[in-house]
């Protein structure tokens, strides 16, 4: 099938409003007279809360009002994974770790709301705490939450991993260990509440608004249809912003208050206040034939959470599911858990888990081709899915499993690359490579997209979807599949997205799910909608709909083609008889639960898959690592929007750079961008992008997702080209200047 | 209340600066990371800021028999591109382009730089190197201390409230001589330095010997300081490999000695003595080929 414009770089949804600044993001929703926020955290915890005195904070000029835990009209709970619900929106007598929320000013300044809730006198109790996973499940240790400190756990077996383990002709063991680290998206959380008649509108940042939706509305104790969310422009997400945040204390202002609130986080509190990515612990046996042919993989995985569950089961589950990396482990035992501690807490992250064990199975995978004396990507090759393989989960690989094709995509680059020359004195060249494969949508659960098309009796194509763009580029990956599926203009396509009064849910933007996911459900929509309209131009015409095609906004009658219709004719028709011609589209992805004894199902209907190879200087006096080149070749099925791919890849080369290298979240050390290091564009390496189409049968016109995997590969093969130069393994992130010096030794 | 002030002359900018809680801004790039920090804790900025850097007298960079003179509101980018600074003073200009990033050197002063005081200073560090004297200025009266007085903890010569730093007077090194700086990070922009070395060395006419050296070394130290056992080391030898290999064991040596063995020692000691070696050698090597 030719394609018209999926497949092509159209300009980018809402560009131009970025450049000329008409965009409104969640810190542009503040309006003068608006309430001004201060939320007051605690500084210490784990501690009971023994006693609040906000006598002076309200007596405070311009203070309207001081908010605490006895404020909130409906549950004072939250959390987006509902049997793990666990924060509050205010601490109700216990903050179990520093930075929860403790009390909240309304005022008519800033300063006056800073200022006031600096006033607020608490009676903290300390409480004794816990700060190590391990330390965390040990019996006797403080309970972080009722319900004890093992939040979840996930276990996956498949062979006899014991037996395959004793006779594998070479078997490696290690541990590897991740930092927390924090999102950092440009724009920090920001947004407004406000009464609109009957109707509590809140407009913020965020990857989720029917979500948010659903939480406020049982923290105010309101009904669903009495909450409206509107998803503000959104600078970025990355998963930190699929928790509420500042929509909590907006929608608690305004509530009471009966006025506009608004509230933009500082980079500080968003640090503090904030889910991070789980660091994890990962205990890593491998096996393999003399050949090289993985034969089992034994892993233990350790999550620490902090003080809330937030997004914790997903990424638990996720790391199991995808613990043994993209190979063939014909032998797995794999057990994944995440405990509660009073640190920091974690949440959903780019990855959700996989970018930690992509730095385990990749280490492995480099550690076995090491000790076998075979080349790194020649024991990947050897070992990749291709399609019809099973997982360790036991799910068939289907036909658009293109590892290989990923592999060998890079293999030019890594091959000139392994014998680069150092390029001055003290500069040691290292080569490495890393590969990855990423379910995509959420892992073994039912997760939805709706869609909706209408076809007005003006001509105007409509397309409703509440698919959160957060830069990513869904508006305009969703607009190019409505264009293409209705044969009409992608400029023409008007875009009404993320409004919860009318857009359905379409679930959250994370987990890579909103091409292959929502894009089919745009593309139901418009099935359903062409059907529709082909129905009522056969009546017009009365040719049988097998005559007609739809093509350039026209009904055209193949055999006549002077007696073609334009579509307006045919939606202005449907509206003459009382009906509308619009359309719904609902896609839920094919997938099982895993059993709970075994971890067996078919977590996700599809796979992508990813290999990147780069090539680095170690300097030899300082520790320093500069990354000259990637080659980032990615199994998208097909790139709706071959633009928008490439600058996935190119920022989530920076992600994963960021990771490997220099990223960790350090309470009151690293709490903002002066002290908390992300790539510059300094720091960047030439980015080879290289997209591999071999499409997916199940994805829209062929496409998978690729927000997340992006990110990945990189960290591994950042990793091991920094050992090689260094002439040591590293398995602990992030690689700092004291540990690659180590690395180097005397 | 908090005024910002705009004097147009050094008179006017020296009676707004004696008044209580004055504080003069030039670039502001560490000032407005400072009251933003206390803004956001409730402690908003008290007094007037009187804006210096566009102060005729603190303008311009030129020479002056043997020194070139740098006035304080000089920025890291003038620095950067100045042609007098980079033929006679390129150890300056070098330090210079590791400074911050583009927007932050197009705005950032050396003055500012050193009234700061940070530790990790860069154009400090290279000051201190080249034995950079500094010019203040106060209502009625002026002096010249050398920079690393100004910079040293212990208060040899300190900031008066009311006093501003003029400019900088910097001996330019006689030839042949080369330099090299040499800033450590954990990125490779917008970052402070984990340490960093700045190295002068002068060798005699016919490049035999090293004949003068200065090492400085920035975020070592409470203040950038010159170390003047790493230069004796180095002065008097042909500068061979071990030359410059012991000048860096000395550099840990002396630093060890000052901050005893902190856990940041495990990195710095080793990390030191190599950079220091290898900085040695880069100027030598300059130096030599002219």
């Amino acid at each position: 099938m030719e394609l018209k414009i999926v497949g092509k770089s159209p300009e980018r949804w809402g560009a131009r409003q970025r450049v000329t600044g008409e965009s409104l993001f969640g810190a542009d929703m503040e309006r003068p007279g608006d309430l001004c926020l201060a939320v007051l955290r605690a500084k210490k915890a784990p501690a009971a809360i023994k006693g609040m005195d906000v006598s002076k904070a309200q007596a405070h000029p311009g203070v309207v009002r001081v908010f605490t835990a006895a404020d909130i009209p409906g549950e004072n709970l939250y959390g987006i994974i509902k049997p793990t619900r666990d924060q509050q929106v205010l601490a109700d007598g216990l903050v179990r770790c520093p930075g929860e929320a403790v009390a909240l000013v309304a005022a008519e300044s800033k300063a006056a709301a800073i200022a006031a809730a600096n006033l607020i006198e608490v009676e903290y109790q300390e409480l004794p705490g816990v700060y190590d996973a391990f330390d965390a499940m040990e019996e006797g240790a403080p309970a972080v939450h009722q319900r004890g400190n093992l939040l979840h756990q996930t276990v996956i077996k498949c062979g006899d991993v014991e037996r395959a383990l004793a006779e594998s002709h070479v078997v490696v063991n290690r541990r590897y260990t991740t930092s927390r680290i924090e999102h950092a998206a440009i724009e920090p959380e920001g947004g407004r509440a406000e009464w609109d008649g009957d109707v509590l509108l809140v407009q913020a940042c965020t990857q989720n608004p029917h979500y948010d939706r659903a939480d406020l509305a049982a923290v105010l104790g309101l009904p669903l249809d009495q909450v409206r969310v509107i998803q503000a422009e959104t600078g970025g997400g990355f998963g930190g912003k699929l928790d509420l945040s500042v929509q909590l204390y907006c929608a608690l202002a305004a509530y009471h208050l009966k006025r506009p609130a608004s509230l933009v986080y500082s980079r500080e509190e968003s640090f503090q206040s904030t889910g991070k990515r789980h660091p994890l612990v990962m205990d890593y046996t491998t096996g393999a034939d003399k050949d090289g042919n993985l034969t089992a993989c034994k892993v233990e995985i350790v999550g620490d959470t902090g003080a809330y569950a937030s997004y914790a089961l997903a990424v638990c589950t996720r790391a199991a599911v995808h613990a043994c990396g993209p190979y063939r482990a014909p032998n797995a035992q794999v057990r994944a858990r995440v405990v509660y501690t009073n640190n920091p807490w974690c949440g959903a992250m780019r990855g959700f888990g996989v970018p930690q064990v992509a730095l385990a199975h990749e280490g492995q995978m480099d550690a076995l081709a090491h000790e076998l004396g075979l080349d790194p990507l020649e024991i990947r090759l050897k070992n990749a899915l291709i399609p019809g393989d099973l997982t360790i989960t036991g799910q068939k690989m289907g036909p658009g499993a293109a590892l290989v094709d990923c592999l060998k995509a890079v293999q030019p680059y890594f091959d000139a690359w392994k014998t680069r020359q150092s390029p001055g004195p003290g500069q040691i060249p290292g080569a490495g490579v890393g590969a990855m494969f990423y379910g995509i949508g959420n892992t073994a659960m039912s997760n939805p997209s709706t869609a909706k098309v209408r076809l007005t009796g003006d001509g105007e194509l409509h397309l409703f979807s509440g698919a959160a763009d957060i830069g990513q580029g869904s508006d305009t990956v969703l607009t190019q599949i409505a264009a293409e599926a209705m044969a009409w203009d992608y400029d023409k396509v008007r875009l009404f997205r993320g409004d919860t009064a009318t857009s359905g849910n379409a679930g959250a933007s994370s987990a890579s799910r909103q091409t292959f996911i929502s894009g089919n459900a745009v593309l139901k929509a418009c099935d359903n909608l062409k059907q529709m309209l082909l129905a009522e131009a056969e009546e017009l015409l009365e040719i049988s709909r097998l005559d007609l095609a739809i093509e350039n906004g026209q009904v055209l009658a193949k055999a006549l083609p002077e007696r073609s219709l334009s579509l307006a004719v045919v939606a202005a028709s449907l509206e003459r008889k009382g009906r509308e011609a619009k359309a719904d589209g609902e896609f839920d992805p094919e997938t099982t639960p895993l059993d709970k004894a075994a971890g067996q199902g078919v977590p996700y209907q599809t796979y992508a898959f990813a290999a990147n190879a780069v090539t680095l200087d170690v300097d030899a006096d300082s520790g320093e690592v500069r990354v000259r080149e990637v080659a980032a070749a990615h199994d998208v099925g097909r790139a709706v929007n071959p633009k928008q791919a490439r600058g996935q890849i190119a920022g989530g080369v920076a992600m994963g750079l960021g990771y490997a290298l220099m990223e960790e979240y350090v309470p009151h050390s690293t709490h903002n961008l002066d002290r908390y290091h992300i790539p510059t564009v300094a720091d960047m390496p030439e980015i080879h992008s290289i997209l591999v189409e071999n499409g997916d049968p199940d994805g829209p016109f062929g496409a998978k997702g690729l927000g997340e995997p992006a990110l990945i590969p990189v960290i591994p093969a950042i990793t091991d080209a920094v050992g090689q130069a260094a002439g040591k393994t590293m398995n602990h992130l992030p690689l700092t200047l004291e540990r690659v010096m180590a690395a180097l030794g005397k | 209340m908090s005024r910002y002030l705009t004097p147009v002359s050094l008179d006017q900018a020296l009676v707004d600066l004696a008044a209580r809680g004055a504080r003069p801004v030039a670039g502001g790039t560490d000032l407005m990371v400072e009251f933003r920090t206390g803004r956001l804790a409730g402690r908003p900025h008290q007094g007037d800021l009187v804006e210096v850097a566009r102060l005729p007298e603190l303008a311009g960079i030129r020479e002056d028999g043997d020194e070139v003179v740098i006035g304080a509101g000089v920025t890291f980018s003038q620095l950067a591109e100045s042609e007098l600074v980079k033929s006679r003073l390129p150890l300056l200009a070098e330090a210079a382009c590791t400074v911050g990033s583009k927007q932050i050197r197009n705005v950032a002063t050396i003055g500012g730089n050193v009234a700061n005081q940070s530790p990790a200073a860069d154009g400090a560090c290279a000051l201190v190197a080249l034995g950079a004297q500094v010019e203040l200025v106060k209502a009625g009266r002026a002096r010249c201390h050398p920079v690393d007085e100004l910079l040293s903890p212990e208060g040899l010569c300190t900031l008066e409230p009311g006093e501003l730093i003029m400019c900088f007077r910097v001996p330019k090194p006689a030839a042949p001589f080369g330099c090299a700086f040499r800033k450590i990070i954990r990125r490779r922009a917008v970052a402070i330095a984990r340490f960093s070395a700045a190295c002068l060395i002068g060798l005699s006419p016919d490049k035999s010997r090293i004949e003068r050296a200065a090492v400085s070394l920035g975020a070592v130290f409470p203040s950038p300081q010159a170390v003047r056992a790493v230069a004796d080391a180095l002065e008097g030898t042909p500068g061979n490999q071990e030359d410059f290999d012991r000048a860096g064991q000395v550099a840990r040596d002396v630093m060890l000695a000052v901050s005893g063995s902190r856990p940041s020692m495990i990195y710095k000691g080793p990390a030191v003595q190599r950079v220091v070696a290898a900085t040695a050698a880069t100027a030598w090597r300059r130096a030599w080929e002219g």
